[in-house]
């Protein structure tokens, strides 16, 4: 797994590729609690090259919308491929993050 | 011939009764024998006291055996309390020995006369008195068939050849013990051995020597019987019957020398005693001395004997799983910290739940099936259940009645919630392997990851009672019906669907749901506002 972090503004724009699973996740885990302790509120995660994700995947992202949640801050996802949308779906995802189609929009969304 | 067709008539009643007395008395004190467990053996005195008790009425070291296992693996009681049972059940069982080489005819006469009115009555349909009467018959019985066998065996030692056998198998002790062996491991008691033998010495068929040696041997043919008797199972139930042999075996070593001695007048008094005593008392007495020795000795050795039985049958996995890690009979004397420690005990099982959904899911390595894993789980959270009743029992308070039924409630839902992931997993492993482009596997697996990672967040809910935590799990675990039928029709639109991927589809959307209820009910028992009412 790749993870590819930019800044435009306030938000952090962090580009995932391939599979996030038992292995990886602790590496975006990572990632997202250096940022959040950095004081960054407002994330967009490109999933569009994201190839597989797993409970623990999925874990790493409910523990950022927890950690958001109190300091106001927003997480949304963006180019979620069918059949990862999928398991965002049946896990419940959808009213917790806001998911986008393009990048642009979701940028758009968080600022 | 006519002779010997009585004297096996003698004996098979003897027999019949030996085998109604235990079935009888079994079911009498079977569940006398569950309710006591629990309150006697938490001394080993009082342990010592039911093994007694339960030896002199089952009149089988291997019926106690059994039973012992029996609440060993229903996790009523660990192996530590119940040895004593199962070491003093053996001197339990020289009750009916002692008795047999007592005269007491005219009272079994008695017995059996009150035993056929009762059943010429029709008593026996009364559930109540059926067992009681089996075991009246069965002890007339035994004891008409011994009178019958010391009757008829008079001209028995006046024949040649019988006098030829007898002088030739007198020579060879070991011939009488391999006897002795063979006999108590057919019978697989060797109380009864000691019974029958002892009346063929009284009827001078035997000498009191070969008797006695006979009665040793026996000794060692119960500890083996005990042994064949537990050797379909595994672990602790194997382990009880390897210590049961052991303390007779223990036994053995130790009297065997003195015996040697006694039989051959090295030991000061001992002919008198053989002179003052009758044959058949002696062979009671030895029975009885044989009994004592072997069950004193294992009370001594009791540790090391424990270790070494683990050691050779470890626990199962299954039956490691089964044990209460937090329950146990002394944290009742606080009902406070009794309710804390079946909360441990529900939380330990809550976050197994993930462990069951694990079993279908890919790249994990499960070393217990789901089903083996629910199994045990379901044993422990009924555990909780009786625990919770027993802290019902100790307490009048109002704050611990009120915590007992929140706990009940919370345990009412686990129970549920181990069933439907055991469920899930059955109707996931169902729909067969899938390939990757397959709707309905594409399906299972996110169901699969989802459901895995909302008990996670569950359990970390539960754990932290944080309100964030608590919002979002809320949040996951939301109404699923119309996102479930829609899904379902949605993957019978792609195409035509047999009916194995149907029953498959149906059975895991609509076990997902319930397992996200009741998930989702088992939570808003810790809310805050709930748990100070709940609790």
């Amino acid at each position: 797994m790749d993870i590819m972090e930019e800044r435009r503004g306030k938000v952090v724009l962090l580009t995932v590729k391939g599979r996030l699973d038992s292995i990886t996740s602790p590496a975006l885990e990572e990632k997202l609690l250096a940022l959040l302790s950095g004081n960054v509120r407002q994330f967009v995660l490109n999933f569009s090259a994201l190839e597989y994700i797993s409970s623990n995947g999925l874990r790493v992202l409910l523990m950022a919308v927890k950690k958001l949640r109190p300091v106001d801050g927003v997480l949304a996802l963006c180019g979620l491929q069918d059949h990862i949308r999928e398991v965002f779906d049946l896990a419940g995802f959808s009213p917790l993050f806001p998911i986008h189609d393009s990048q642009e929009t979701a940028l758009k969304h968080v600022t | 011939m006519a002779l010997l067709i009585d004297l096996f008539a003698g004996l098979g009643l003897s027999l019949i009764g030996v085998k109604l007395i235990a079935s009888h008395l079994i079911q009498l004190s079977g569940p006398l024998f569950k309710r006591l467990i629990d309150r006697a053996t938490q001394k080993p005195v009082n342990a010592a006291m039911l093994g007694l008790l339960s030896g002199a009425l089952t009149q089988s070291s291997g019926a106690t055996t059994i039973i012992a296992i029996s609440t060993v693996t229903a996790c009523l009681v660990d192996v530590v309390r119940i040895i004593p049972v199962v070491t003093w059940s053996n001197v339990g069982t020289s009750v009916l020995v002692i008795l047999s080489s007592i005269d007491i005819s005219h009272a079994i006469l008695l017995l059996l006369g009150m035993t056929g009115l009762a059943y010429y009555f029709d008593a026996e349909k009364m559930p109540k008195v059926r067992h009681v009467l089996g075991t009246f018959l069965g002890i007339g019985l035994l004891f008409l068939g011994l009178d019958m066998f010391i009757s008829k065996a008079a001209p028995l030692k006046s024949m040649q050849s019988v006098r030829d056998f007898l002088h030739f198998s007198a020579q060879f002790d070991i011939m009488s013990f391999a006897i002795g062996a063979a006999f108590a491991v057919v019978a697989q008691n060797s109380g009864m051995v000691t019974i029958i033998v002892a009346t063929m010495n009284t009827a001078d068929i035997l000498t009191t020597h070969q008797t006695i040696i006979i009665v040793i041997g026996a000794s060692l043919g119960s500890g083996i019987a005990t042994l064949l008797l537990t050797a379909n199972l595994t672990g602790i139930g194997r382990q009880i019957g390897y210590l049961q042999a052991a303390i007779k075996a223990l036994g053995l070593v130790v009297t065997l020398p003195l015996f040697a001695l006694w039989i051959h007048g090295l030991i000061p008094w001992s002919a008198r005693v053989a002179i003052a005593i009758d044959g058949s008392m002696q062979v009671a007495l030895v029975y009885l001395f044989m009994q004592t020795v072997s069950a004193i000795l294992g009370s001594l050795f009791q540790q090391p004997l424990i270790a070494w039985a683990a050691k050779l049958s470890p626990p199962t996995i299954e039956e490691s799983l089964e044990r209460p890690r937090y329950l146990y009979t002394e944290g009742l004397s606080d009902p406070r910290t009794a309710l804390d420690l079946v909360e441990k005990e529900q939380s330990r099982l809550f976050a197994y739940l993930p462990g069951i959904i694990d079993a279908v899911r890919p790249d994990c390595v499960v070393e217990t099936a789901p089903g083996v894993l629910a199994a045990a789980n379901l044993a422990v959270a009924q555990r909780c259940d009786q625990f919770l009743t027993e802290i019902l029992d100790t307490s009048d308070s109002r704050e611990v009645t009120v915590g007992v039924v929140g706990a009940q409630k919370r345990n009412e839902i686990l129970i549920a919630l181990i069933g439907s992931s055991r469920d899930y997993t059955a109707a996931v492993a169902s729909a067969g392997e899938r390939s990757d482009g397959d709707k309905l596997g594409r399906l299972v697996f996110a169901l699969n990851e989802s459901l895995h990672m909302i008990l996670l967040a569950a359990n970390d809910a539960v754990a932290s009672r944080d309100e964030i935590d608590m919002q979002v799990l809320f949040e996951l675990t939301s109404d699923r019906s119309t996102q479930m039928e829609q899904i379902r029709r949605q993957v019978m639109e792609v195409g035509a669907i047999n009916p194995r991927d149907h029953n498959a589809l149906y059975a895991t959307t609509t076990l997902f749901e319930r397992t996200l209820w009741l998930t989702r009910r088992y939570v808003s028992l810790f809310q805050r506002g709930q748990s100070e009412t709940e609790h």
